[in-house]
């Protein structure tokens, strides 16, 4: 019996000491995870997408898409976005199928040469539609894409928050991010991007968490992300509505061959 | 007219079934101006009205779309076009089988200026020639998802008429005006029938890598006509002449030759662009030759074995490079490469088969990425084989509001003719100018 006591006495002594020895990097990957957890069993997304540009003077410019997201099982997640404004590119389709490992595949319906485009992953720091979002920024999320590393506590807008940074672990338009993750709805309220010369490039705020029911598990998704570029002054502003979570689309739907119709 | 109807009617019996359209479109005031050629005959310059509408309506399995365009010039009537681009019907059924039957304009091709994989539309002949406008073709088609891709299975029965340019246009026209189009039946070379049977199949992989596919097409082959005439013969002028062998007939005629065509495409990715390949193989059906009046006119004595044209086998390989460069001011630059060659054909045979037959084209595509999306291109395509045929192109395009753009390009055709008679880009020496569109989207 004494013995007994004392392996557990002796486990839970290890099981603590590991837990104060768990590295920033440790505890960075760990709270990453519970993201991920906290967001997996989506099923599927669509909603209507709304980007506004701000130029440095204050002038606005309207963007809109129709967007679908279906949640894969054992890779990343599939989306399509579907322009609809400016005219010019209406009908323009972009479908990416994001993976855990390597780079994501995309492509590009252009419906004026009927031509489906293959995407080189090199585009992915390039500007989406002009706007202050990269394809970086709006694309896979996927964890393992990134090494993590907890740097703090903090508060924002009396909401306890982690704070992280994130290095792409492959090619990437940003030397660091640093996240600041909502602890009670584990979902980042604000991101810095820091450029390839380690200095603050844009600020983005995700505001208006609106919440979902899925099979009984609640998800929280931010319904604005507001991006400031910090050095020219420019912003944009990404808005959904009409969203809908718990959507069973059908996967035909993100093959190549829909993009045509 | 009657396949308009025709569509039209595909089109609106399929609002029986529908009940969410959606619609849009655009109006473009054209205007072109080309380089003075000294000849009445021709139009220097045009002025006109495009419009196209395209109206869908989806709901499930099943798809339903009308696209069509229009141009009318103040200038040139010959430039009048009237045509449906797409006009189909479509369901998919289960396991992800989808039909399809209607008039579809397709593109199987990934390069920019060189398209040995983009050949199943009928083409209008006026305007730039590495990107012709296409007409819809009559289609039957069943697409099954096999491996990571598509099997597909296409029936054609119908040849489309080509849009050949008037003899007022400055591109082609040259103050002739083109009789025809023809599709040769064998050894008849008179025939007006357009219900012609056309197959094809083609399958489509989509791998981490790239994309791959391969075709085979029975069909009447669009982008190698014969120019001349069938009717010709030898003819008896009695003593001391002798016997001639000459046309009966002088007006140029434009044949198309039915025939197999085998070919395949790669896109294949690396760390910063996308390597392309097309090649193709074509076979064209036993034919009647055609008599060559162009030769004729400059040398009535010619032999007659130089006189007679015909289509032979030949292959077709394109490869290209597309490499993107991201600047820190956020904007992007894509350098473009793409080199074509005719294989298994002579010097002289490829010099009379195709403009393109062994030419590199280079590009520089500068986007600014900003709201009104301002993008520049220069490029330019040049002859490797013949000398100095060049054509040079510099565009401009921005958009002036959500739904005005201006786009604006400056062409120059480099190639005075060497010859006894103009071949490749020399046809087209005197045709550079400028363009200027203004498009209202709705």
């Amino acid at each position: 019996m004494l013995r007994q006591l004392g392996l557990i006495f002796l486990g839970l002594f290890v099981f603590t000491f590991q837990l104060h020895a768990e590295t920033p990097e440790q505890k960075g990957l760990r709270i990453a995870k519970i993201m991920e957890e906290q967001n997996e069993g989506f099923i599927g997304d669509s909603s209507d997408m709304l980007m506004v540009l701000i130029d440095a003077h204050g002038s606005r410019v309207e963007r809109k898409m129709e967007g679908k997201v279906m949640e894969m099982d054992d890779d990343g997640d599939r989306s399509l976005l579907d322009f609809q404004s400016p005219l010019d590119v209406r009908g323009t389709k972009m479908l990416t199928w994001s993976h855990k490992d390597g780079n994501d595949d995309q492509w590009l319906y252009l419906p004026s040469v009927r031509r489906v485009k293959r995407i080189s992953s090199s585009g992915q720091s390039s500007s989406f539609l002009g706007s202050e979002f990269s394809f970086e920024d709006l694309g896979s999320q996927e964890i393992e894409k990134f090494k993590y590393k907890f740097l703090k506590d903090d508060k924002i807008d009396e909401h306890d928050v982690w704070v992280l940074e994130r290095t792409a672990k492959e090619s990437s338009g940003y030397s660091k991010q640093v996240m600041f993750v909502r602890r009670d709805i584990k979902a980042p309220i604000k991101i810095e991007y820091y450029d390839r010369r380690e200095e603050l490039l844009k600020i983005a705020e995700f505001k208006d968490f609106e919440k979902f029911k899925v099979n009984d598990k609640t998800f929280h998704r931010a319904s604005k992300i507001h991006m400031k570029n910090q050095q020219t002054r420019k912003e944009s502003i990404f808005e959904w509505s009409e969203r809908k979570l718990g959507v069973k689309h059908s996967k035909n739907d993100f093959e190549q061959r829909s993009l045509r119709q | 007219m009657k396949i308009f109807t025709l569509g039209l009617l595909i089109f609106f019996l399929s609002f029986g079934v529908s009940a969410e359209v959606s619609s849009f479109g655009e109006l473009a005031l054209e205007s072109r101006v080309f380089k003075d050629d000294n000849n009445s005959d021709t139009q220097d310059w045009g002025l006109g009205a495009y419009s196209q509408l395209e109206v869908n309506y989806q709901s499930g399995a099943y798809s339903h779309v009308f696209r069509g365009t229009a141009r009318v010039d103040r200038k040139d009537q010959g430039r009048n076009f009237v045509t449906f681009e797409d006009a189909y019907l479509s369901a998919r059924i289960g396991g992800g089988i989808k039909l399809l039957a209607g008039y579809k304009i397709f593109n199987w091709s990934a390069t920019e200026a060189f398209h040995s994989a983009d050949q199943l539309n009928s083409r209008n002949y006026d305007g730039e020639l590495e990107n012709l406008e296409k007409k819809g073709e009559l289609t039957v088609e069943a697409e099954f998802p096999v491996h990571r891709g598509t099997f597909s299975l296409y029936y054609f029965p119908r040849f489309e008429d080509p849009q050949l340019p008037s003899s007022r246009s400055r591109i082609g026209g040259a103050g002739i005006d083109l009789g025809g189009p023809s599709v040769v039946d064998g050894m008849d070379a008179n025939s007006n029938e357009r219900w012609v049977d056309q197959f094809g199949l083609r399958t489509v992989q989509y791998l981490d890598w790239g994309d791959l596919s391969a075709y085979a097409l029975k069909h009447v082959n669009r982008n190698y006509p014969l120019i001349g005439t069938h009717q010709y013969g030898d003819q008896d002028l009695g003593f001391p002449f002798g016997s001639v062998f000459l046309p009966f007939d002088e007006t140029p005629t434009t044949y198309y030759l039915p025939g197999w065509q085998y070919g395949a495409t790669a896109q294949i990715l690396t760390d910063s662009g996308v390597l392309k390949f097309e090649g193709a193989y074509y076979k064209f059906d036993e034919h009647k030759p055609i008599f060559d009046l162009a030769l004729y006119d400059k040398n009535s004595q010619a032999a007659k074995e130089d006189l007679l044209q015909e289509r032979d086998e030949h292959g077709e390989v394109v490869i290209g490079y597309e490499h993107q460069l991201f600047h820190d001011n956020g904007t992007q630059s894509t350098l473009l490469f793409e080199a074509v060659t005719l294989l298994g054909l002579n010097k002289e045979e490829r010099a009379a088969t195709s403009i393109f037959q062994r030419d590199v084209f280079l590009g520089y595509r500068f986007a600014f990425n900003d709201t009104m999306g301002k993008e520049l291109l220069f490029s330019m395509i040049a002859d490797i084989e013949r000398s100095q045929e060049f054509l040079y192109n510099l565009s401009y395009t921005q958009r002036l509001s959500n739904s005005w753009k201006i786009e604006t390009s400056f062409r120059v055709y480099d190639a005075a003719q060497k010859g006894e008679f103009p071949q490749g880009l020399e046809t087209l020496d005197e045709a550079s100018g400028i363009n200027l569109t203004l498009t209202r989207f709705f």
